[in-house]
């Protein structure tokens, strides 16, 4: 599975922009997603990925997508 | 100063929703005023929560004005037609001021105009009819019977409305009240407020509420929205607070025992106590409407404040062996059903159903066991705590 093609795509949707706009390395933050947008993309990530009860914190803890790659790649 | 401990209260932990109190205790001791990741403050300690909810500072948050503010994103990419904000629009728990002074009497007027003490015998009498036959049974489902039988005879519910439909519509309405829901929820949710409407008959409660809101100049939807959050604030914790109660007391013989031979009295000690124990509204939200300090910490206006109900019902500086049912205190200052101005308009007929219901109901289950192969289920609710499942069986 192409974790980072996939999260890109969420962020994109998500954030109103194109993907070409969405930098790997820079912090979620910097998309203005708000909590709402923040929960709703963990639970595109729960049934997406099989992953149960998906903690939204996740977003501040791997605050990137290269950095939640490395977290989703540890949960296969 | 808040959120510097390593003690955080997180719903999305393992085991959370099976049981939450473990952390709240620790939050109290520990950490009992802390900021989530949104800015929210979480408060867990009885002598903090409650004068926040008495207190004039505050106000309720504001369900329909969050909605309205976030339709554009909710249904971007959705056919439906937005109908969360209008849904919520009326419900009495997110007014302030005037319109929930007013409401709140009107309200009352036609919930009391009802004979509840004689609906919630008769339903009592149904339930056990019901399930006289069954060798096994979900405690959830009984409870649920119980509560539809009375609602059905007070709101007015067309021909169509089935069990199965109200049991939904509540959940979801519930639900819509939850904090960390997605989009997605939001979407189920909306979906079950516009078929919704189909559910309620034009006679009975909403003939009374037109004619009790003679001069509101409101609109049909926002009759829709008042029939909504009844059928809700009704089913929900009434259900739950039944099923959760039930489970306790057949779990513990002393219990049992209690309510057989409980006078009247005894009955109320013993419901007051179940619903402290209880307390199916985990948290309330509270809005400072000026600068505020609690225990040394100043929060600018504006601030969201999550109550912990639950954890303060459990707080041992007020309530001895909080974690214990104890069916005879008799001093139980609980704040299960809130308090002040928001003080929950049910409250009454959540306590009647207890005291009409629970010997008769006793009388019946206690030749039931529970089955403890078959695991309790859990609903992965914060903010209403719910119990999905729960088996007894006839050894």
């Amino acid at each position: 599975m192409n974790y980072k093609h996939w999260l890109i795509a969420q962020i994109a949707s998500e954030a109103s922009i194109s993907e070409k706009e969405v930098d790997c390395d820079v912090s979620f933050e910097h998309f203005n997603l708000d909590s709402l947008a923040i929960v709703s993309i963990s639970f595109e990530m729960e049934s997406e990925f099989q992953l149960e009860n998906v903690d939204p914190s996740l977003f501040s803890e791997y605050n990137t997508i290269n950095k939640l790659c490395v977290w989703l790649e540890s949960q296969q | 100063m808040v959120g510097e401990s390593t003690v955080k209260w997180n719903p999305f932990a393992p085991d959370y929703f099976h049981d939450p109190y473990p952390i709240y205790a620790k939050s109290r001791e520990h950490n009992p005023i802390q900021r989530d990741s949104y800015g929210n403050i979480i408060i867990f300690k009885y002598r903090d929560v409650a004068p926040l909810l008495e207190s004039g500072d505050f106000e309720v948050s504001n369900l329909e004005a969050y909605f309205e503010s976030k339709e554009n994103y909710i249904f971007k990419n959705s056919p439906q037609c937005p109908f969360l904000a209008k849904t919520t629009s009326k419900w009495l728990m997110y007014l302030n001021g005037d319109i929930h002074r007013k409401l709140r009497i009107a309200l009352g007027k036609v919930l009391f105009s009802y004979d509840f003490d004689r609906l919630i015998q008769e339903a009592v009498q149904d339930s056990i009819a019901h399930f006289q036959d069954y060798q096994e049974l979900d405690l959830v489902d009984f409870s649920k019977y119980f509560i539809f039988h009375i609602l059905k005879q007070f709101i007015g519910l067309k021909d169509f409305a089935s069990f199965e439909k109200v049991v939904e519509f509540s959940n979801l309405a519930a639900r819509s009240q939850d904090i960390f829901v997605s989009k997605q929820m939001y979407l189920k949710i909306n979906d079950c407020f516009t078929w919704g409407k189909g559910l309620f008959a034009e006679t009975g409660f909403k003939d009374r509420l037109v004619k009790e809101l003679d001069g509101f100049e409101f609109e049909e939807e926002d009759y829709y929205s008042i029939l909504a959050v009844t059928l809700m604030a009704f089913f929900e914790t009434s259900k739950d607070n039944l099923s959760f109660s039930l489970h306790h007391i057949l779990l513990k013989r002393s219990l049992i025992e209690y309510i057989l031979e409980a006078d009247a009295k005894q009955i109320k000690w013993i419901t007051e106590e179940l619903i402290r124990y209880n307390s199916p509204l985990q948290f309330t939200v509270r809005i400072s409407k000026k600068e505020v300090e609690i225990d040394g910490h100043h929060f600018p206006t504006g601030t969201r404040f999550v109550l912990g109900i639950a954890s303060a019902n459990r707080d041992e500086e007020i309530f001895e062996s909080p974690e214990e049912i104890i069916p005879n205190r008799q001093i139980n200052p609980h704040l299960a059903f809130g308090s002040g101005p928001h003080t929950c308009l049910g409250a009454l007929i959540a306590r009647k159903e207890m005291e009409f219901g629970l010997k008769p109901m006793i009388q019946f289950l206690q030749k039931f066991s529970i089955m403890t192969e078959i695991p309790l289920v859990w609903g992965n609710q914060i903010f209403m705590r719910t119990l999905d499942k729960a088996m007894v069986n006839i050894d």
